[in-house]
């Protein structure tokens, strides 16, 4: 089946968030947009929705409400009535593609280093220590490595994946760390490994302090329900720390590819997984009734020395395809026309003021060193090119961090509407005549208060 | 922070289980699980469904490997193998 998207990203909002909006209004945990969903309509509302173009977009918001959020249910509907109808991701091929991951993956990547750095940070601005915590798939490795010695009062980690050989990984590197100890490196948390799915999470109600996700939740069919267990799970003001892949994330590669395929086979089919939107992610947030909720944004640009190299890291992460509406084959024509069509639209030179005179030379060499060294140079965050011998390519990852707390009595409440004591107005005739503020309306003019020596407004100072 | 009371655990459970036990709970019902000894399983007395335990002491808390207890082991078509 085409999917009925176009190259221009804009156009794709509209696909992507009525895949988001649709999984949320099939999930089981919310009962809100039980109305819309006629799912005899199928993929053929997705389509007039996008034909409709901008009138759409209102309709679509994050809530997934009304007759925009229904549709798309290409997949029969599952007897055993686990988890969403609708199907976006399959996820058995993603636990085999973890599978692969684990023995695939660096254990430095750079990549997964910073986000996980990153969203760690969090931690040190919180004076609470959760002494239970839970990784949930995604980048376990870099999370845990970096949750050693007691980051956080951290004195349990759970680890739950869907993988595995990931889990084994995992309890190779404890058991080599405690073996060997190393004087200088922290000391890892007592350690508990559980296979199990962030959608069906095998946890107790109210039972630990603190679940992080880093890179994982962006491969679960039901998002919002996954979030809503995560906080079913948690303590009352337990922490709820995710980090997932953002709308704009290879952005690059989807252009590329999009060009590519009209050009050589006159149609377009998504390469691209379909991605959270950054406006969604605070509706997911409350929606799963978790407090306090803060969204952030990054986007990290790795380069590459060629496409080829950027597929070889997608595997090694894990992130390969997984929806269940990919292509199971890309030509080799439209690869090898991607390739170039990613080279020439977002490849880069290296820069030449940077090396002097002897780059005229050496050029060539420094080529051959580029293509050589493989991805160990190229990928580095932020960096445009590692030693500057050799072109290359660039990719985006924008990453959402997302944190939200669960809910517990004494949390930080907005005030009621209508409880206000003091005006405005009263407070801003205060502060003019203290001195303090300058204030004023269109009619009046500028009102300003005594001179003062205290003011900190220097205009209103005694003259000296 | 909540404490949780330690349930009574049966003699016969391994201590890195019995260690997880306060957390885990079945997947698809979030009710406790009870380790029995004699099969080697988690099992959640409620819906009656085990779940296994591999050779490295890791709970294989999946629903597609969930076993109606008193069934013969069916050939697991979960994921994660």
């Amino acid at each position: 089946m085409q999917w009925p998207c176009v190259a221009s990203a804009s156009r794709e909002g509209p696909v992507r968030r009525c895949l988001h909006t649709s999984a949320a209004a099939a999930a089981a945990a919310s009962a809100a947009t039980a109305s819309a969903t006629a799912a005899s309509d199928g993929g053929g509302s997705c389509r007039t929705g996008l034909g409709a173009g901008g009138g759409e977009e209102p309709g679509m918001g994050g809530r997934g409400g009304g007759r925009g959020g229904g549709g798309g249910a290409h997949a029969p509907p599952r007897e055993e009535g686990l988890g969403a109808v609708l199907e976006v991701f399959n996820k058995p091929l993603k636990s085999l593609q973890r599978d692969r991951a684990a023995a695939l993956q660096d254990g430095a990547d750079p990549l997964l280093a910073a986000i996980s750095s990153r969203l760690l940070d969090r931690l040190e601005d919180c004076r609470g220590s959760f002494r239970t915590a839970v990784v949930l798939g995604g980048a376990a490795l870099p999370v845990v490595r970096q949750l050693c010695g007691g980051r956080g009062g951290i004195q349990r980690l759970i680890v739950v994946d869907p993988s595995q050989a990931m889990l084994d990984r995992l309890q190779r590197e404890e058991a080599e760390a405690r073996a060997h100890p190393d004087p200088t490196a922290k000391p890892w948390p007592s350690m508990s490994y559980v296979l199990g799915d962030e959608e069906h999470l095998p946890l107790a109600p109210k039972s630990v302090d603190l679940i992080i996700s880093c890179l994982g939740l962006h491969w679960a069919n039901d998002l919002p329900g996954a979030m809503a267990q995560c906080r079913a799970a948690l303590v009352p003001d337990g922490l709820f720390l995710a980090a997932l892949l953002g709308g704009d994330t290879l952005q690059e590669m989807r252009i590329a590819c999009a060009l590519a395929q009209m050009e050589r086979e006159g149609g377009v089919s998504a390469v691209i997984s379909p991605l959270a939107q950054v406006r969604d992610a605070g509706n997911l947030l409350t929606r799963a009734d978790l407090r306090l909720p803060s969204v952030d944004v990054d986007a990290f640009h790795i380069g590459y020395p060629s496409p080829l190299e950027l597929v070889q890291h997608l595997r090694a992460l894990g992130e390969s395809n997984a929806s269940a509406q990919r292509r199971h084959m890309l030509p080799r024509d439209s690869a090898l026309a991607a390739a170039a069509v990613y080279q020439s639209m977002f490849g880069f030179r290296p820069q030449p003021d940077q090396e002097g005179e002897e780059a005229q030379g050496q050029g060539q060499q420094g080529q051959g060193q580029g293509r050589n060294e493989g991805r160990d140079v190229g990928a580095g965050p932020g960096d445009e090119a590692a030693d500057g011998s050799g072109g290359g390519i660039t990719a985006t990852y924008q990453v959402i961090f997302m944190t939200g707390w669960a809910p517990a009595p004494h949390q930080p409440k907005a005030a009621k509407r209508g409880s206000a004591t003091v005006s405005f107005q009263d407070l801003a005739d205060g502060l003019v005549k203290g001195g303090q503020a300058v204030g004023g309306t269109a009619e009046e003019g500028i009102v300003a208060g005594a001179a003062q020596e205290e003011s900190p407004l220097p205009s209103r100072r005694k003259p000296q | 922070m909540v404490l949780r009371t330690p349930r009574a655990v049966r003699a016969g459970t391994p201590p890195a289980i019995a260690a997880l036990l306060p957390f885990i709970a079945c997947p698809l019902t979030k009710s406790p699980l009870r380790y029995d000894p004699a099969s080697h399983r988690l099992v959640n007395d409620e819906l009656g469904v085990s779940y296994g335990v591999s050779s490295t002491g890791v709970p294989q808390l999946l629903p597609l490997l969930g076993q109606f207890v008193g069934e013969q082991p069916e050939a697991a078509a979960g994921p994660g193998r």
